[in-house]
């Protein structure tokens, strides 16, 4: 496994940064939430970022931090779909197909919250768990999954989950298709 | 919010009164916190509502244009893939007709790419021997061949269109040797080997040779002991080649399938 610098990959993949700091941004919007400052880019670390206020709101927290795993991951499906087949199934080079499969798969590479969401997430889901809310029982696995994701994106866990995600989905929408 | 980015903490900060966001000053009001900031109503509603910069709201649009164009442009290959797909799943459920309409339909939204036209091609041709027309089954194959010539699918196959046409020519002599011929590229083939058995039962029943009787009997006993030789099909084949050692009748599979639909039993036999 050979380190490129996390600047380099983001720059590669600036799409998905976008997306996942537009992502933030928008669940801050739908649980009114004040957003005090955003970057969706830039040549840095971290490469985008989402500053808003912060909440005791158990849902709301969950939600802004979560956003980008649910926005990415469907538009890693939606850019990749239309590509899959005549690429993968037929060998056709064209570039929009290619161009496609970028933007899906650098959007879906960036699907996964920071940690820093998920310790939000966690420290809220420990005040909330005697209440047995299907949303909090559900946060706990899902917070171990981001820290697993994160450490493990060394490993190019990251590309492996948007890369499996725009090349399975499409066949398995296929398949229920059939 | 991710790493590296805290919320502005509040050291010495705007005093109570003045709004952080627009510096007004509101005199003896204190304004209302976000974030342990003040913020006067205006700008606390801007900072909830913050609308997407127009290059964000512009580029998605663009981009879902794009794939919208895509999916447009490309359907032919996603009708195609179904089709394939939905052929394949006829093709486990045994029904070769239907499952040739899909892989044809599939080659006709596709004519450019020649994989699908030589699959198309095969499975034509596979059900043209199946009808026992193998003689129109054979510019099919050598069609398909002509496509992937190292594919040994579609060898194998234009083989036993050959062996079905000297069966249908009754030239007994021709489909022995391709039968042999056959059974030799695929020896692992049960099926394969019973085509010499009943190319020595044909033989058989026009000169009444024992000898080719004979050969018939060790070829099925060779078959039987290979292994796959089990199932409706091998079970139905041997039937079919004993009718003829017994009877010395050669009558084509459908008219074997039409006398005996419940199976044909050897007289004195279980």
């Amino acid at each position: 496994m050979f380190f490129i610098p996390g600047v380099l990959i983001s720059a590669v993949t600036f799409p998905g940064v976008i997306v996942h700091e537009a992502a933030h941004m928008l669940f801050c919007r739908l649980r009114g939430l004040a957003v005090l400052d955003v970057c969706f880019f830039r040549f840095g670390n971290p490469a985008g970022y989402v500053i808003h206020e912060e909440t005791e709101d158990f849902n709301s927290a969950f939600l802004v931090s979560v956003g980008p795993l649910i926005v990415n991951s469907i538009l890693c499906v939606a850019f990749c779909f239309p590509a899959y087949v005549p690429v993968r199934v037929f060998g056709r080079t064209d570039p929009i197909s290619y161009v496609l499969l970028w933007l899906g798969i650098s959007i879906g590479m960036h699907a996964f919250p920071s940690t820093h969401d998920a310790k939000n997430v966690w420290r809220l889901a420990r005040q909330q768990a005697r209440h047995f809310q299907p949303l909090v029982l559900l946060s706990f696995p899902l917070v171990i999954a981001i820290y697993a994701a994160n450490i493990l994106s060394v490993v190019w866990l990251d590309y492996l989950y948007g890369f499996a995600l725009g090349m399975l989905v499409p066949e398995l929408l296929f398949k229920l298709l059939v | 919010m991710d790493d590296a980015n805290g919320v502005p903490q509040q050291q010495e900060g705007p005093p109570a009164n003045v709004c952080f966001r627009c510096a007004t000053d509101y005199g003896s009001v204190a304004l209302p916190r976000i974030a342990g900031l003040p913020v006067c109503d205006a700008c606390a509603r801007i900072l909830k509502n913050r609308p997407f910069p127009p290059w964000i709201r512009g580029g998605l649009v663009a981009v879902i244009l794009l794939a919208a164009l895509a999916f447009l442009y490309n359907q032919r290959f996603f009708f195609a893939h179904l089709d394939m797909l939905r052929g394949l799943r006829e093709l486990r459920s045994d029904n070769l007709e239907r499952a040739v309409e899909r892989f044809n339909a599939a080659a006709a939204r596709v004519p450019d790419d020649p994989e699908v036209r030589a699959f198309s091609l095969y499975f034509q041709a596979i059900l043209l021997v199946n009808q026992e027309r193998s003689g129109e089954a054979i510019p099919l194959l050598k069609e398909a061949q002509a496509i992937k010539p190292d594919d040994p699918t579609f060898k194998s196959a234009l083989l036993q269109a050959e062996v079905g046409v000297a069966y249908e020519q009754k030239d007994y002599d021709r489909f022995l040797e391709v039968s042999q011929a056959l059974a030799q590229s695929d020896p692992d083939e049960p099926m394969a080997a019973l085509g010499v058995a009943s190319a020595h039962a044909c033989r058989y029943a026009v000169n009444g040779d024992e000898a080719m009787k004979a050969l018939a009997e060790r070829q099925i006993e060779i078959a039987s002991k290979m292994q796959g030789a089990e199932g409706p099909q091998f079970a139905e084949y041997v039937d079919r080649i004993r009718y003829r050692l017994e009877t010395r009748e050669i009558i084509s599979r459908s008219e074997f399938v039409r006398r005996f639909p419940n199976g044909w039993k050897p007289k004195g036999g279980g």
